[in-house]
């Protein structure tokens, strides 16, 4: 297995830089120049703010005006160093955003996909057992439903639920940490998201097994449902379901961009937004960068994983 | 194995639902209240100035805005402005009607040919660790503030006219040779060429300065160990966290000492969160609502305060190039587009008392409305114009292309009227609009002629405004405005006297004039407003959205 983990990540460098050198040249070739979307906001209340001086000054001041080789030359030099260089919008150090945002998604995502988990294997299984019925439309409909309404419509929708009609909380904005409850709220949210995608894979697979004849042997043997269940059905069916739940945590943590937004929460959705907004290039390449470690690493986990659930599966 | 994988679901599943812990109950809303003021925000409590009668026991303000920025009086542009003049002050302070009144200074004295300013710092001012302000702090912090290592600074639009400065800002000195200290308290300043109205730039919250020992980066961000030598300064200011507080500073050396104990800044980019928090008493002021704006000043005008910027938003025409080289066709753009019924289409009936008019706003001293010779829509006239151009009608017109300047709808809904009404009016159909700038058209950026811009005046001098765009325009590049007489009169404005009674004749002469070279299309005076919550009394803003009567602002009982 050690083996096998170092060819996996050999095989990634490439894909690593391959990914940089896209996102890189994207940015840069790309017709929005980050120092006029960050004047753009100040707009009107600083004068002679247009001036190609001032533009010029700015773009100086970041390398800017250099060549594509020169700025992607430098700032590969400065990463293999561990500068993520400075954001052009908000001259923040990019590498201090992530150290101290990525911790809260990485927190916050984990416990969206636990709680999808949670709710989406037991719901799948539910739905299987009574396939065809009220209540497996209900479930694979009803988690639908969510899926298919933004979060961006969801989190405010709930709000005015929660907050102006119930009256039962105030608006929750934020990071006092995980064990909170202005966390419910947002983690709630977050792992409505990829709900019925588990549903539906595990309604599919525990469909699938359940017809096999391990299982029909084992009913016939009188074992109690619920042991063949969780002992001959889930574990074969879930194989599938694993593959997908670790790019829906990968996704939760890289990519809560509106939730960050809505309930305040610095976390990494926020330094992704606030770099694609303003076209801020270190920021999106920090952001791109830390997101394609998070893919990689997670892949090669759910590789990993699979002989634990299937001892068929060898690594080699 | 088969235990060993038991084993592994077991603990997979125990550490699901320890993580999944965060599901519980929730709290009641009295918890997400702010926490009450420390021990040492209680000592900071005015001492020697009578509380209102009505004042509420937590003078705590809530504020809501879009964004917040790094805290640094050089290169703040953003939304930190409205306390910055109240932790780093500059030398004085404007009211909302922009009269300027002492602040970190007493009295300032010029010279007989404006060259010479003379600023005498308050005797008691001391930085909030009690070492004395003294003049050598200002040079300082401002030959770094207008220098390249400043990133992103600000400064130089207010210091740039200072001699020497020049030379700090292209890296040939290390210090602004025009500035002197007398002696600790008295610093002097001699610009590079007269200015009467210099003075006003040291109202300004750029000009307002940092302890140089303090500064510890190029990208300098204040935080809770920069001193101030205001009322206010920083509890703690994260960008990173999201947490932004202020609180008096308790070393403050002025004698009028706030009411306000602690102002609690949260950003809000969702205009939907910032309308609930607004609804639920969550916000006691709250910044840039657009969407929501117009139905709540239908249900409550009184809590808008607007903040008196003097902003321009209008598409200017290039006039090197064909067909805006020819005034007839500019005149004819213009006269072809009813611009009430556009701006109002444009931004949805927002601003409707906002369509731009003239340069100079209704803020701003000198202001007449109806100063731009011949504005107004009227399509025979358009039609007779566009026939008497060299291009003789629109067959023969080159295309205009429209560079939006920024995504905003607004401005493409605008865009999209005109050309709409230069269709049906003067039968112009070669137009093209691209939304972004010039880097939108690639390789034919160079054919624009119709590019979004904008100016805003955050020193309300109205012949600064007219001399800047005047400067700006007459530039050989895109628009090149070419007139002798007028060049005349802005070097006259330049030099004269803000008190000369002439002084806005003058002002509206030279405007008037540059008005008749139909260099741009107009949009809108931009409305920059603050909701504020009844209980919050005494809430005033000025022109540089700072909120200059902090000194007077309390939160009543509700």
């Amino acid at each position: 297995m050690f083996i096998y983990t170092l060819k996996r990540l050999a095989v990634a460098i490439p894909t690593f830089v391959v990914v940089l050198i896209i996102t890189f040249t994207l940015t840069v070739i790309s017709p929005f120049d980050p120092v006029a979307m960050m004047m753009t906001q100040f707009e009107g209340t600083l004068d002679t703010l247009a001036t190609e001086d001032a533009i010029k000054r700015i773009r100086d001041q970041y390398g800017l005006n250099d060549s594509y080789g020169v700025q992607f030359t430098r700032w590969l030099g400065r990463m293999l160093q561990g500068d993520l260089g400075i954001s052009i919008n908000g001259q923040r150090n990019v590498l201090r955003m992530i150290v101290k945002t990525f911790p809260i998604s990485f927190q916050l995502g984990l416990a969206g996909a636990v709680v999808t988990i949670l709710m989406g294997i037991p719901l799948g299984c539910l739905a299987a057992l009574r396939q065809n019925t009220w209540l497996d439309y209900t479930i694979v409909g009803g988690t639908l439903v969510f899926r298919t309404v933004p979060v961006f419509v969801l989190a405010p929708l709930l709000l005015v639920l929660f907050v102006l009609v119930l009256g039962i909380m105030n608006v929750p904005r934020g990071w006092d940490g995980l064990f909170q409850t202005k966390v419910i709220l947002p983690v709630f949210i977050l792992a409505l998201g990829p709900l019925p995608v588990v549903v539906r894979q595990t309604r599919a697979a525990v469909l699938e097994v359940f017809s096999m004849d391990y299982v029909r042997t084992a009913k016939m043997k009188g074992l109690e449902m619920w042991r063949i269940i969780i002992r001959h059905i889930l574990r074969n069916a879930l194989i599938p379901v694993v593959t997908t739940l670790g790019f829906i945590a990968a996704g939760l943590i890289v990519g809560s961009i509106f939730l960050d937004s809505i309930f305040a929460i610095p976390g990494f959705g926020g330094v992704a937004e606030a770099g694609f907004r303003g076209f801020d290039y270190p920021v999106i390449m920090g952001v791109t960068m830390v997101s394609a470690i998070m893919i990689i690493l997670t892949n090669l986990f759910v590789d990993l994983i699979y002989p634990f659930l299937d001892p068929r599966i060898k690594l080699e | 194995m088969k235990k060993c994988n038991s084993y592994l679901f077991s603990l997979l599943l125990l550490a699901a639902l320890v993580l999944s812990a965060c599901a519980a109950p929730a709290a009641p809303a009295a918890e997400e209240m702010p926490a009450p003021a420390s021990e040492e925000q209680m000592a900071a409590e005015p001492t020697g100035r009578q509380m209102p009668a009505d004042a509420a026991e937590d003078q705590t303000i809530r504020y809501v805005t879009r964004d917040l920025g790094r805290l640094n009086p050089a290169s703040e542009s953003g939304f930190g402005r409205p306390w910055i003049s109240h932790m780093w002050m500059p030398f004085f302070l404007r009211d909302r009607n922009h009269d300027i009144h002492p602040w970190l200074a007493t009295e300032w004295e010029v010279n007989d040919d404006n060259s010479v300013y003379t600023i005498h710092i308050h005797p008691d001012a001391v930085w909030s660790d009690g070492s004395p302000v003294v003049a050598q702090d200002a040079i300082d912090y401002w030959s770094w503030a207008v220098s390249p290592n400043c990133t992103t600074c600000w400064a130089f639009l207010r210091l740039g006219g200072i001699e020497g400065a020049q030379a700090v800002t292209d890296g040939e000195a290390d210090t602004i040779s025009g500035l002197v200290a007398v002696d600790d308290k008295t610093l002097q300043i001699t610009l590079a060429a007269p200015s009467p109205t210099f003075i006003a730039n040291m109202a300004h919250y750029n000009t307002g300065f940092v302890k140089m020992e303090d500064v510890n980066a190029d990208e300098f961000a204040a935080d809770a160990n920069t001193r101030v030598n205001g009322p206010f300064k920083i509890e703690v200011w994260d960008l990173d966290t999201r947490e932004y507080v202020i609180v008096q500073n308790p070393n403050w050396w002025g004698e009028k000492k706030p009411f306000i104990e602690r102002i609690e800044a949260q950003w809000s980019n969702d205009e939907n969160i910032t309308y609930l928090m607004w609804q639920n008493g969550e916000a006691d002021v709250a910044h840039w609502f657009t969407n929501i704006r117009e139905p709540l000043r239908a249900e409550s005008p009184e809590l808008f305060v607007l903040i008196p910027y003097a902003t321009n938003f209008y598409f200017a025409l290039h006039t090197t190039k064909p067909p805006m080289d020819d005034i007839n066709v500019r005149r004819a753009l213009l006269h072809a587009v009813d611009w009430d019924l556009a701006i109002s289409a444009a931004y949805e009936g927002s601003r409707n008392e906002r369509v731009m008019k003239t340069h100079l706003t209704p803020e701003l001293p000198c202001f007449v409305a109806d100063n731009w010779p011949d504005f107004g829509y009227d399509p025979e006239r358009a039609k007779q114009e566009l026939a008497a151009s060299t291009y003789g009608g629109p067959e023969d017109l080159p295309k205009i292309r429209i560079s939006s300047g920024g995504q905003s709808p607004n401005y493409l809904r605008t865009a999209e009227i005109m050309a709409e009404q230069w269709k049906n009016v003067l039968g112009i159909t070669d137009v093209e609009i691209r939304p972004g700038w010039g880097d939108a058209w690639g390789q034919d950026v160079d054919l624009i002629n119709v590019q979004r811009n904008s100016w805003g005046a955050t020193i309300p001098d109205p012949a600064a405004m007219i001399v800047g765009l005047w400067k700006y325009y007459e530039a050989p590049h895109d628009v090149g405005l070419e007139d002798e007489e007028l060049a005349a009169m802005m070097a006259e404005l330049e030099i004269l006297d803000p008190q000369s009674p002439e002084f806005c004749d003058k002002v509206s002469a030279a405007e008037n004039r540059l008005l008749g070279h139909y260099y741009f299309l107009p949009m809108i005076w931009d409305l920059y407003e603050y909701v504020v919550q009844p209980h919050v009394k005494n809430f005033d803003a000025n022109v540089d959205n700072n909120w200059s009567t902090l000194l007077d602002i309390y939160v009543a009982e509700q």
